[in-house]
């Protein structure tokens, strides 16, 4: 039986209190829970496996990035599998005037998955822009320019007057 | 209300309720798996090539060693972790590191960045300590595939002193003889693919390639890499070093 190593503890803490925010971070860029517990799950692993080697300040980065990363490694897996870059159809208001749910995932799912983690880290996340940067090995001015693009594209889908009133209703 | 306020406020709702979750138990087990594994990958790369490691192939099962290597770092500072996804200098003062990478990633477009790219020599199951990589025998670079795990190992010529697989599938190639050899732990459960080439000077670069599976048949279909692909990467005459 081996010896459990030194460092092990803090791994377990650090999974008690990371585990909830990262699958809510891989769910935004997947679209999917069960693909999004895989991808954290792989992360973890790996996290297992370098976390003697991880600068004590730099874990939650370390982390977010392992799994924005594996994510990225699924998404293309997916993409071989299925064609999953259409773009989600647009909602309408239904027959009596409610506007049907609007379904963000869908809308998310019509970008690159480099634009949906734009989008998870800076929004969910509440990352700042060079936080991102650093998280996507992407320069700081691409991550202002894909973050613009990104909302353009989902307030294509989503900022109708319609969906902006429903989305209040909502509340 | 803008896009931006539109946007937070539906992330947070879609994602407010999570389903699922990764199991704590089973990261630290496949954890220390993993790390037991690449030890024993290493070593058993050694011991096929008949340096002498020891119970090597018997260090890849649940009760491996939970501290491999990397226990040394606990006694001071840690380097820095490889950021997975992102161009690393897994060992810094040298490029051999980076061209190793940089060699694997352009034969293997398919599999991931490297866990690991480290230092080592003929006694040593495991990594160097990274200071210490002017004294390498050998360079190795771990990866951790979809089925498993990919090794590559390149090394002098002192390490090997002239061997030859006498066990393996052998032909000449160009500047020297290309092995094939599979097999499998002591249990059964994991298996090698290995792909090793010896040039006419010595040097040498072997490639292995684990698959989890119960037997040899299984473990073939799984395979991620091909033989051809891996014999390119393995006659690349990039993959080589000297002494600085």
């Amino acid at each position: 039986m081996g010896r459990t190593p030194a460092w092990e503890g803090a791994y377990r803490e650090f999974f008690v209190a990371r585990q909830r925010p990262l699958m809510r971070t891989a769910y935004a860029i997947l679209g999917s829970w069960p693909a999004a517990e895989d991808a954290v799950q792989t992360a973890f692993t790996q996290l297992y496996v370098h976390w003697p080697r991880i600068q004590p300040g730099a874990v939650d980065t370390y982390a977010r990035r392992t799994v924005v990363h594996t994510c990225f490694r699924m998404a293309r897996k997916q993409g071989r599998e299925t064609a999953t870059d259409r773009l989600p159809e647009r909602h309408v208001a239904g027959p009596e005037g409610r506007v049907e749910t609007l379904d963000l995932m869908q809308a998310l799912a019509g970008l690159a998955p480099k634009a949906r983690a734009v989008v998870a880290l800076r929004f969910l996340d509440d990352l700042p822009v060079a936080e991102v940067a650093l998280v996507l090995d992407l320069p700081e001015g691409t991550v202002k320019s894909q973050t613009a693009r990104a909302l353009d594209r989902l307030q294509a889908v989503l900022a109708t007057p319609e969906a902006i009133e429903g989305a209040r209703r909502d509340r | 209300m803008t896009v931006e306020q539109l946007v937070r406020d539906q992330l947070e709702r879609a994602t407010r309720e999570v389903v699922g979750g990764p199991d704590l138990a089973t990261s630290i087990r496949a954890g220390r798996r993993r790390r037991a594994t690449r030890v024993g990958v290493a070593a058993a790369a050694v011991a096929v090539l008949g340096l002498g490691a020891v119970g090597a192939r018997a260090l890849g099962g649940d009760d491996a060693p939970a501290v491999a290597h990397d226990a040394r770092v606990a006694d001071g500072p840690a380097p820095a972790a490889p950021a997975p996804g992102a161009p690393v200098d897994f060992v810094p003062g040298t490029d051999v590191d980076d061209t190793m990478a940089a060699v694997v990633a352009e034969h293997l477009p398919t599999i991931p960045a490297p866990d690991d790219v480290y230092p080592s020599d003929g006694k040593t199951a495991g990594p160097l300590p990274d200071s210490e990589f002017a004294r390498a025998q050998d360079w190795q670079a771990a990866y951790t595939t979809d089925t498993g795990g990919f090794l590559v190992m390149m090394g002098l010529p002192e390490e090997l002193g002239g061997w030859r697989c006498r066990d393996c599938d052998a032909h000449q190639v160009s500047s020297g003889t290309l092995y094939h050899e599979t097999y499998s732990t002591d249990d059964g459960r994991t298996w090698w693919f290995g792909t090793y080439f010896v040039g006419d000077d010595g040097h040498f670069v072997n490639a292995f390639e684990s698959v989890q599976a119960p037997d040899q048949q299984s473990a073939a279909r799984q395979r991620q890499l091909s033989d051809s692909d891996v014999e390119g990467l393995v006659e690349d005459q990039r993959l080589s070093f000297s002494r600085p």
